[in-house]
């Protein structure tokens, strides 16, 4: 039970990238710095969650769904962002084809996703500042005109990291989430015991 | 594993499982179930698995024609040989009956691998079917030098390495000679891929002394296999 004092929700969180961007080292980078008992293995990188402290009183839980990013996979995006709350969308700064990719990802979002989905662009591999290729300016006016939040990350340094995350975070409606109920589920419990059992159900 | 790897995977499982229904299954999955699959791993696990369906759906012509296709190059390997077969997709098409749409999934199917692991290059090898080696490899080799050079066997062994050791001499100086075209540090650095024992071809040279000459100079005889045996150690040793 949270007390009042304590705020805690929990969101799902997409991410978006093309493979070479980095996008998986950017979460591992993110849930490595963390306890062991937040790490998930099972599914490797694919299937992650972290928590984050907004602030004193309020936690944060994501559950960060990876999306199978190669083209040929491109169509199955949908099943991945499907009630996403948030989504990181990375591009490599030293790649400038990656933000034009990155930006039909944020378009296809901003159509088709739930439109609440807090959506943070994230421009990965800040280390390798001699090999840029987008400038900051740039890729800061396009996400401001797009209504993003915008970071210029290190997965390998760690730079920015959880500051984005973070961001991500603070924007969420946390007290909506948290006060939210799980919704009714659906089909037959099986485990409910059946009403025509005991004595004197015959009907006949 | 990442989402890439993992929707690979899957597809592969959900063909291999060969079952029926499966969008019935997932329905069932998604709707009658009493706990929340929509979030946490069964959610993450049962999107993937619809992810996979949608894209066999979608992918089902292309599929099917690679499949079939794939099926046929494999039978023909196995019991045929015709020299001209590999100049061109085209002439594949014509003479398998297929229709293979794309330079890329003709490609695909030239270097898919069989049950075991393993390519048609490795398995003419094997069976010392040397003019059917020569002719895909030559016609690989016209496409890019990364095909055959990163072929091996199940063991790791790389097609001159396998050559040397079944003493092929024509194959094995047939690869040696299309090696001398390429750059000293594109041969170098395949001379270094050790099997699954640390052995380079040249642990093997004894087999077919002569290569010594031909390829020494880019040899690191210094390289020990998992023995800590060097390759002229090797060749000392055959001596025995």
């Amino acid at each position: 039970m949270t007390t009042p004092s304590t705020r805690y929700a929990q969101f799902k969180l997409v991410l978006l990238g093309e493979s070479a961007v980095g996008k998986s080292s950017l979460v591992h980078r993110f849930v490595k710095d963390s306890f062991d008992e937040y790490r998930e293995s099972t599914i490797g990188a694919a299937f992650l969650t972290q928590t984050v402290n907004v602030d004193e009183n309020t936690t944060v839980k994501f559950e960060i769904w990876d999306t199978a990013g190669q083209e040929r996979y491109k169509s199955l995006a949908p099943m991945y962002y499907r009630n996403a709350n948030c989504a990181v969308v990375v591009y490599d700064i030293t790649q400038a084809a990656s933000l034009d990719r990155a930006k039909a990802w944020v378009k296809e979002l901003q159509r088709q996703a739930n439109e609440s989905i807090v959506i943070a662009l994230a421009g990965n591999k800040l280390d390798l500042e001699s090999d840029r290729e987008v400038d900051t300016s740039v890729a800061q006016s396009y996400a401001d005109e797009a209504g993003l939040l915008f970071y210029e990350t290190s997965a390998k340094s760690g730079e920015n990291v959880l500051e984005l995350f973070t961001g991500i975070a603070k924007k969420l409606p946390i007290d909506a989430a948290a006060s939210r109920h799980r919704p009714v589920p659906k089909g037959v419990d099986l485990s409910k015991p059946s009403p025509s059992s005991g004595s004197g159900a015959c009907n006949c | 594993i990442d989402a890439d790897s993992l929707v690979s995977l899957m597809l592969i499982t959900v063909v291999k499982a060969n079952m029926k229904h499966y969008a019935s299954y997932l329905f069932m999955m998604k709707e009658l179930n009493t706990t929340d699959v929509s979030s946490g791993h069964a959610g993450y696990a049962l999107a993937t698995f619809e992810a996979v369906l949608m894209y066999a759906q979608a992918a089902h012509d292309t599929l099917l024609e690679i499949s079939h296709a794939n099926e046929v190059f494999w039978n023909y390997c196995s019991t045929n040989f015709d020299l001209t077969l590999f100049q061109s997709r085209v002439q594949f098409n014509e003479k398998l009956s297929l229709n293979v749409t794309s330079d890329e999934s003709w490609l695909s199917i030239l270097l898919s691998k069989d049950a075991n692991d393993e390519t048609a290059l490795v398995k003419y090898l094997a069976d010392s079917r040397n003019a059917e080696f020569v002719q895909l490899f030559d016609h690989l080799c016209k496409l890019s030098s990364d095909y055959v050079l990163n072929d091996t066997d199940v063991n790791g062994a790389t097609l001159l390495s396998l050559a040397v050791k079944s003493e092929n001499h024509a194959v094995a100086f047939h690869i040696s000679d299309y090696l001398l075209t390429l750059d000293s540090s594109s041969v170098i650095e395949y001379l270094r891929i050790s099997d699954k024992w640390g052995r380079t071809p040249a642990h093997y040279f004894f087999a077919i002394p002569a290569l010594i000459d031909k390829l020494g100079i880019f040899v690191d005889w210094n390289y020990k296999d998992a023995k800590g045996q060097t390759a002229l150690m090797a060749l000392c040793r055959s001596y025995d």
